[in-house]
C-alpha cells in the first residue's frame, strides 16, 4: 500500500513537473535585437518605441534590446550584428548606416536562420527578409499633393536638395510628378543645391528668393533645409509671403512650425518601422504549414510606412520624443 | 633677424615687378581682376545680382568660410594643414547650444565653446610642433574625434531653444548688415597689419619656408607653431558661435566638409601646402570669389550637379597653378 501510495506521488511530481516543462516551452524567451547608428537619437528612439509596444502586444515572453553606436559608423553596426548572430537571438531589425558595410554580416545572420528585416535604410543588395520603412516616392508626393492644395496652380515652388543620396531624388520626383497632376498650373522655378547643410541651405535659398521674387513655396527635401529655409526667409524679411513645407520632425522644425516660419514638414513614421519591423521578425521567426521548409515564417518584403503633413494642430504629440538607456 | 626678412621680402618683390611673367604670383590682383569680370558679367546676366541687398547676403553667407580661411592660412604658412577645422567647429556649436540649453550664462558658454575650439588646437599643435607628427595625420585624427565627441554628446539630435540674446549675436544687424561681418573684417585687417608688422607672424613665413634653419636662427618654432594651430581652431569656433547663433540650433553635422572649402581658398588665395607663402587679403578674395560663384550659381539657375564640380575644378587649378609656381621659384 505504502509503494502504491509512493509511486502514486511520484507519479504526480513527474506530471506536474512535465506539465510546467511543456508550459515553460510554450513561453520559451525570444530576444530581438534592434540595430541602429546615432543610438540614442529621436528618430532611432521612435522606432525604437514601436519594437517595445509591439514586442509587449505578442506576449510577455518577448525581450527586445536596442543596440549600435552612438556615431554614424556602419561597421559598428555590422559587428553589433554579427554578436547578435553569434548569440543566436531569434531575430533582428537593423537600418543600414552603409548598405554595402552591412550586408556581409546581414547575410552571415541569415545563413544561421536568424530572420533580418530592414528599416529606414535598406541594403537591398543583402539577403534581408524584408524591408519597413518610407517610399520616398511617395514622401515627396504627399508633400506636392499639400502644396497644391495650398496654392493649386499659383503655386511657384523652389526645391532644396542636394544632388547624390537616390532617396533625395525620388523624394523630388515624387513631389514634382503629384504637384503637377494635382495642380497643373504649379511651378518648379529652381532647384538648388544646399549642399547637405543648414547654413547652405540659408545661403542658396536667399540667393534663389532674390533671382525668384514669385516663389511662395519651398520644398525642402531632407531635414536640414526646413530651417536654413525660415532662416532665409527671415532675412529678406518675408515671412508669411512664403510657405515653407520642411522634411522631418526635428525639434527646431517643430519650433518654426511653432511660431509660424514653417507652415508643415513631411513627417516620416519610424514609431510604425519599429512596430511592424518587429510583427515582421517575429512572423518570420515562427514556420506555419504553409512556409515550411523554407526555414521563415510568413512576412511581408516591403512595407511603407507612410509619412503624414504635420502643421501646427499636429505636433503636440513629437516635442517629447521618447528616450531610452 | 628683422633685416633679412626684409631684404627677402624686397627681393622677391622687385624681381615680381621686373618680370611679367611672374604675375601670377601676385595672386590678389588677379583674384581682384577675376571679382570683377564675373561681377561685370552676372551684373549684365541677372539684375538680381548687384542689389544692395544680394551683395550683404552674399558676404553674409561667407563669414563663416572667412574665417575658417584665414585661420588656415596661417597653418599653412607654418607648412601645417588642419583638417579638423570642420569638426572643431561641430563640436564647440554642439558644447556652446547645450550649456546654453541647460541654462549657462552666455558669455559663459560662449566661453567654454571658445575653449573646447582652442584645446582642440592646442592639442593639434601640441602633437606637430613637439611631437614632430605629421599634421595631416594628427588633424585628421581629430577631425575624427572632436566630430565623434559632438555625435556622442547629442545623439544626433539637433540642439534648439537658445536664447533670444544669443541669437541676436547672428541675426543682429547694424545698418542692415549682420555684426558678424563687421566683426569678420576687423579680423581681416588686424591678422593682416599683425602679419606684416608682429615679429612671431613674420617669423611663420620662415618657419614655413625651412624650419630647421628657422630654428637655428634662434625662432621659437615650436610655440609659434602651437600658436597657429591654437588660432586656426579658434577661427572655427568662432565661425561655429555665429552659425549656431544665426541659425537658432546647434547640430552635430555643423561644418561638415568645411575644411576643404578654407583649404582651397587660402590656396587660390596664395598660400601654399607647402608652406612658406600666404597671404589674409588673397584669402579673403578667394573666399569672396567662390561665394560669388556660388551665388551666381543660384541667380542663373546653373544646374545644382554641375556646381560641385565646377568648384572641385577650381580648387585643382589653384593647386596646380600653386605647384606651378613652386616649381618656378625652385628652378630660380
Amino acid at each position: 500500500m505504502k509503494f502504491v501510495a509512493r509511486f502514486l506521488i511520484v507519479l504526480l511530481l513527474l506530471v506536474a513537473l512535465a506539465s510546467s516543462a511543456a508550459l515553460s516551452l510554450g513561453q520559451e524567451t525570444e530576444t530581438y535585437g534592434m540595430v541602429v547608428f546615432l543610438k540614442g537619437s529621436e528618430f532611432f528612439n521612435w522606432a525604437y518605441a514601436g519594437m517595445v509596444d509591439a514586442a509587449a502586444r505578442i506576449g510577455d515572453h518577448i525581450e527586445v534590446q536596442l543596440l549600435g553606436p552612438a556615431e554614424w559608423d556602419a561597421s559598428l553596426e555590422a559587428r553589433e550584428i554579427e554578436q547578435l548572430t553569434a548569440r543566436g537571438v531569434d531575430g533582428i531589425l537593423a537600418t543600414a548606416g552603409d548598405a554595402e558595410t552591412m550586408n556581409a554580416s546581414i547575410d552571415g545572420a541569415i545563413a544561421a536562420g536568424i530572420p533580418v528585416v530592414l528599416f529606414d535604410s535598406d541594403a537591398p543588395g543583402s539577403n534581408r527578409l524584408a524591408f519597413a520603412g518610407t517610399n520616398n516616392y511617395n514622401a515627396g508626393c504627399s508633400a506636392g499633393e499639400a502644396v497644391a492644395d495650398w496654392h493649386g496652380d499659383a503655386a511657384r515652388v523652389g526645391i532644396s536638395t542636394f544632388p547624390g543620396p537616390d532617396h533625395l531624388a525620388r523624394r523630388v520626383e515624387g513631389f514634382e510628378d503629384c504637384l503637377a497632376a494635382a495642380a497643373p498650373g504649379a511651378e518648379i522655378v529652381q532647384i538648388v543645391n544646399d549642399e547637405g547643410r543648414v547654413d547652405g541651405a540659408e545661403t542658396a535659398i536667399t540667393a534663389m528668393l532674390q533671382a525668384n521674387p514669385t516663389i511662395n513655396v519651398i520644398f525642402a527635401s531632407h531635414g536640414n533645409p526646413g530651417p536654413g529655409a525660415a532662416a532665409a526667409v527671415r532675412n529678406l524679411g518675408i515671412v508669411g509671403e512664403v510657405d515653407i513645407m520642411a522634411f522631418d520632425f526635428g525639434l527646431p522644425v517643430l519650433e518654426l512650425i511653432e511660431n509660424g516660419e514653417i507652415r508643415a514638414t513631411v513627417g516620416q513614421n519610424p514609431y510604425l518601422m519599429g512596430y511592424m519591423g518587429m510583427l515582421l521578425a517575429f512572423g518570420a521567426r515562427h514556420e506555419t504549414g504553409v512556409t515550411a521548409g523554407s526555414g521563415f515564417g510568413p512576412y511581408a518584403t516591403l512595407i511603407d510606412t507612410g509619412v503624414q503633413i504635420l502643421g501646427p494642430d499636429d505636433i503636440d504629440p513629437f516635442k517629447n520624443p521618447p528616450t531610452f538607456e | 633677424m628683422r633685416r633679412s626678412i626684409s631684404l627677402f621680402d624686397s627681393s622677391r618683390r622687385l624681381r615680381s615687378s621686373l618680370a611679367p611673367a611672374r604675375l601670377l604670383q601676385n595672386r590678389s590682383v588677379i583674384l581682384a581682376l577675376l571679382i570683377l569680370v564675373i561681377s561685370i558679367a552676372l551684373s549684365i546676366l541677372t539684375p538680381a545680382f548687384l542689389s544692395s541687398r544680394n551683395l550683404t547676403f552674399v558676404i553674409t553667407g561667407m563669414t563663416y568660410d572667412l574665417l575658417l580661411a584665414l585661420g588656415m592660412t596661417i597653418v599653412l604658412l607654418l607648412w601645417g594643414i588642419d583638417l579638423s577645422v570642420g569638426s572643431v567647429l561641430g563640436l564647440t556649436a554642439v558644447v556652446t547650444t547645450m550649456l546654453l540649453q541647460d541654462g549657462v550664462s552666455i558669455p559663459l558658454a560662449i566661453g567654454a565653446g571658445l575653449g573646447v575650439s582652442a584645446l582642440c588646437g592646442a592639442t593639434n599643435g601640441f602633437f606637430v610642433a613637439y611631437l614632430k607628427i605629421a599634421p595631416f595625420i594628427v588633424t585628421l585624427g581629430m577631425m575624427s574625434v572632436a566630430r565623434g565627441i559632438a555625435t556622442v554628446l547629442t545623439s544626433g539630435y539637433f540642439v534648439s531653444g537658445l536664447p533670444d540674446a544669443y541669437k541676436a549675436i547672428g541675426q543682429g544687424r547694424l545698418f542692415n548688415v549682420p555684426y558678424m561681418v563687421y566683426f569678420a573684417l576687423v579680423v581681416v585687417v588686424i591678422l593682416a597689419f599683425l602679419l606684416r608688422n608682429w615679429r612671431p607672424l613674420r617669423e611663420a613665413f620662415y618657419i614655413g619656408t625651412n624650419p630647421e634653419a628657422a630654428r637655428l636662427a634662434g625662432i621659437r618654432v615650436a610655440l609659434i607653431t602651437l600658436g597657429g594651430y591654437v588660432f586656426c581652431s579658434m577661427m572655427a569656433g568662432t565661425a561655429a558661435i555665429f552659425m549656431t547663433s544665426r541659425l537658432s540650433m546647434g547640430f552635430f553635422q555643423f561644418g561638415l566638409g568645411a575644411e576643404l572649402k578654407a583649404i582651397a581658398a587660402a590656396v587660390i588665395g596664395g598660400a601654399s601646402l607647402r608652406g612658406g607663402t600666404g597671404s589674409i587679403f588673397g584669402a579673403t578674395l578667394a573666399v569672396f570669389l567662390l561665394a560669388l560663384i556660388n551665388n551666381g550659381f543660384v541667380l542663373l539657375q546653373g544646374s545644382p550637379n554641375a556646381q560641385n564640380v565646377i568648384m572641385g575644378g577650381i580648387l585643382v587649378i589653384a593647386i596646380m597653378i600653386d605647384a606651378y609656381r613652386r616649381r618656378d621659384l625652385a628652378e630660380d
